[in-house]
């Protein structure tokens, strides 16, 4: 990323830099040693848990993503939520009701998530429900008035703690459309995953024996078939909830959201490296530690899956 | 281990019962909303020290917390004392004296006294300043020494005679006082902890989100008018409309020209105000990285065939002026007098035919600047399209804006965009970037000795008939001998309800506060 992008010093003075004072920030911030050079100190410090400071605001890279992390947080669960009660309730119906009318809304609702621009989708809620119906606000997380002070940082959850229920439904107020952008992608991806997970198991003997026993639909689809597709859905709930934390970018910019997306825009515009390299390094982990989840919540869906524990 | 789920419902309980130390918001917001006044600006402030800053998102929220010696008037860039009450110069221009303002206390409490002037003009001195402060040599590069005189006197002197030395310390940047027991406390730096003597206090800074500042009930002036101040971060120029449509916000700044109609349609008012800039294209007079030879002759040429008025009025809709000069016309040193490049496609094609110019290479940036709100290559494309007319064909090379500074001193180019948006309402603060050594502020490297000349001497001299015949000279040379070609002054653009009142965006580029207020 660093030798392939531009080179910020240039910018980062304003309109007043000269290249004496860009030689000597340069200097300062250690970019004029060699690329492998500033590759292993900056590895160093990383493992130290420092990641830097931004070269614009000049304050430690982990105080500003830590200050914004709880609201991409917040925003990613809220979305998770929505899109994996909807995405699974749908994508169930629409393999029991396969090549029905339900069937064919569900999978060209889905296509359309799938294929629909995150920021188009974005602008087009906050004109409609907000702009036109005034339903909703156009953006931010609670009214500035309503803010709690002090807490987790998670408004929902400090607004409820607190009793503060005018907040709390405001603060929700504010998370709606920006969580159901967030949503929609993961909920059409859930959709088709849930689709065509069940649809594999609905054709299995075992389906076919519990209804010869006389099992009620609903007995079949919840017990039978919905537990034993479930493992491919987990896998793919949990793979989405790794890219809603790290890929709200857009939705957080639409929405005057102010989390770690949003941020990394504005840094990625300026070139501010720090802060870029520990966005990366932080997705690149919370991807990993997703895997591992997933991959643990399988032995306790499938009780064919069991770990070792270290005995012979 | 078997999982508890007693264990789990106390860890949960004990979460929430750390909460208990929230509160719902702080006292100091009033919930009225004649009250609170939000202005939605595009990004977070960098910080909240203008020393170490230099965006307009935190000169927005600066220009209510802090004051500075000077201040602009309200309608124009004359200055008027402001913590300083009076000042004399020496005969030589070298020395100022200033007398101070008594009874002021910055916001922690401590008094604003001659040594609190030292302490910050000090901070900013060669030996004491620190990268990030980009604005030190331009507003004290000049200062040899401060001396206090008594509490409410300071002795500044110079090391040559500097006219914009008074407005240099009217700016935004550099020049506000900070107190100095808050920067002793915050390690020399208050970005996050801003302490002035200003109208307004800071309350609180919500990363990413806003920026709240609340009346100053101390003030030595005339109290602000409305409580409190909430700039409110909104990234998207579509969601920050919406926003003032809806009412959350009372203003936003960042006006696109697409969406002034919408604007207005909702019944909000548009506040436009000539801009302290300049956009203009320069060539490539440097012995390398050029594809061509750009003489003299070439280099009018090209400025003849473009049609400047329709391509202003074209692209900017009415919210941009032709430029003929560098100058701002409110700027003092400007000139009505001095004649620009005429349009004259036909003399233009005669003479590039002649100088065998068939192609050239443009390089410009993408995104939209301060003084060129349409971006840079929609700006490069309507150029493009004019040379193509006088038979000439241009490349475009478009690049985000820190790839463009930097393709500029690497690359091969022959014409360039860019601007400059003002600091300090002063003639030389334009019309030495052209006079420079350095690529970075003088980007095409054009040298005319005659020019140079004319700008050192015009930066001692005083306001007035004299001056602003230097500066005439001045820019008729930069206009002859086609050093850069001037192309539009943007409009400062920003929209309110229709309920506020005495809501200020200055031509340097501040929102000025504390009189807005909300029938």
């Amino acid at each position: 990323m660093r030798v392939f992008s531009p080179d910020p010093s240039i910018i980062v003075l304003g309109q007043h830099a000269t290249t004496e004072k860009i030689n000597a920030w340069r200097t300062a911030m250690g970019l004029d040693k060699p690329i492998i050079t500033q590759y292993i100190d900056y590895m160093t410090a990383v493992l130290h848990g420092d990641f830097g400071l931004s070269y614009f605001t000049n304050t430690p890279v982990t105080a500003e993503l830590l200050a914004r992390l709880p609201a991409t947080i917040e925003l990613a669960v809220l979305a998770i939520i929505i899109a994996a009660t909807v995405g699974i309730f749908f994508g169930v119906l629409s393999a029991v009701k396969k090549n029905s009318w339900i069937d064919g809304l569900t999978m060209t609702t889905a296509l359309i998530g799938v294929s629909m621009p995150v920021f188009w989708l974005g602008m087009i809620l906050i004109i409609i429900f907000s702009g036109y119906f005034h339903l909703v606000p156009s953006g931010g997380r609670i009214d500035t008035l309503m803010r709690p002070m002090g807490g987790t940082g998670f408004y929902l959850w400090d607004t409820l703690s607190i009793g503060d229920f005018e907040a709390f439904f405001n603060a929700l107020q504010h998370a709606a459309l920006p969580a159901i952008t967030l949503a929609g992608y993961s909920m059409a991806i859930i959709t088709r995953m849930t689709r065509s997970s069940m649809l594999d198991v609905l054709h299995q003997d075992y389906i076919r024996t519990a209804r010869a026993k006389g099992l009620s639909p609903v007995q079949v689809i919840g017990r039978h078939a919905f537990r034993n597709a479930l493992l491919p859905i987990v896998t793919v709930v949990g793979l989405q909830f790794g890219s809603l934390l790290s890929g709200a970018v857009l939705t957080e910019t639409v929405f005057a959201w102010p989390g770690i997306g949003a941020y990394s825009v504005e840094c990625i515009l300026r070139s501010d490296f720090p802060v870029i390299q520990a966005v990366v390094l932080i997705v690149a982990t919370v991807f990993v530690l997703m895997n591992l989840i997933v991959d643990l919540l399988y032995a306790a869906l499938d009780p064919r899956v069991k770990y070792a524990t270290g005995e012979a | 281990m078997k999982f508890s789920k007693t264990k789990l419902f106390a860890a949960i309980l004990a979460v929430a019962f750390s909460a208990s130390a929230i509160s719902t918001a702080d006292a100091a917001l009033s919930r009225k909303p004649q009250d609170n006044f939000f202005l939605a600006t595009a990004t977070d402030p960098l910080g909240l020290d203008p020393a170490l800053v230099d965006d307009a998102e935190s000169g927005n929220v600066i220009c209510n917390v802090y004051e500075s010696l000077f201040k602009f008037k309200e309608d124009n860039t004359d200055i008027v004392p402001s913590l300083a009450e009076s000042y004399t110069v020496s005969d030589d221009g070298l020395v100022y004296t200033f007398k101070l303002r008594q009874g002021v206390k910055f916001h922690d409490g401590t008094p604003f006294n001659a040594e609190a002037v030292k302490f910050n003009i000090d901070r900013q001195m060669p030996e004491n300043v620190v990268p990030k402060m980009s604005y030190a040599s331009l507003v004290y590069g000049d200062v040899v020494k401060t001396e206090v005189v008594d509490e409410y006197t300071v002795k500044v002197t110079l090391r040559k005679p500097s006219t914009p030395f008074l407005h240099n310390l009217a700016m935004n940047y550099a020049a506000p006082m900070v107190s100095p027991a808050a920067l002793k406390a915050n390690n020399n730096n208050v970005n996050q902890a801003p302490c002035g003597t200003g109208p307004y206090k800071f309350v609180a800074w919500d990363r990413g989100q806003q920026v709240i500042v609340t009346r100053n009930e101390d003030y030595w002036g005339e109290p602000a008018k409305t409580q409190n101040l909430i700039f409110r971060v909104m990234p998207e120029a579509s969601a920050r409309v919406v926003a003032l449509n809806n009412g959350e916000v009372d203003a936003i700044v960042g006006v696109d020209v697409n969406v002034v109609d919408q604007i207005k349609q909702a019944g909000n008012t548009l506040y436009s105000s000539e801009g302290m800039n300049v956009s203009y294209m320069f060539y490539n007079c440097r012995d390398t990285g050029t594809t061509i030879k750009l003489d003299k002759d070439v280099r009018r040429a090209l400025g003849m065939a473009i049609n400047k008025k329709e391509l202003v009025e074209t692209l900017y809709k009415g919210y941009a002026t032709p430029a003929d000069t560098i100058l701002p016309t409110f700027v003092p040193g400007y000139s009505p007098n001095v004649k620009p490049l005429e349009y004259n496609p036909e003399e233009a094609k005669k003479i590039l035919e002649q100088k065998g110019i068939k192609s050239l290479t443009i390089i410009t940036y993408s995104g939209a600047r301060a003084y060129n709100t349409v971006g840079g290559q929609v700006l490069a494309e309507a150029v493009q399209a004019y040379l193509d007319k006088v038979g000439v064909k241009a490349d475009v090379l478009v690049y985000d804006w820190a790839t463009f500074k930097a393709k500029l001193l690497t690359d091969t180019w022959d014409i360039g965009f860019v601007g400059w948006t003002g600091d300090n309402g002063d003639a030389d603060n334009f019309l030495n970037l052209f006079s420079s050594d350095d690529p970075i502020s003088n980007q095409g490297l054009w040298v005319n000795q005659e020019y140079r000349d004319l700008i050192a001497k015009g930066v001692s001299l005083k306001d007035g008939a004299e001056r602003t015949k230097v500066y005439e000279q001045a820019e008729q040379i930069l206009a002859d001998d086609a050093g850069v070609y001037p192309i539009s002054h943007a409009m400062v653009l920003a929209a309110h309800r229709p309920n506020v009142k005495h809501f200020l965006l200055h031509k340097v580029g501040n929102t000025y506060l504390d009189k807005v207020s909300k029938e």
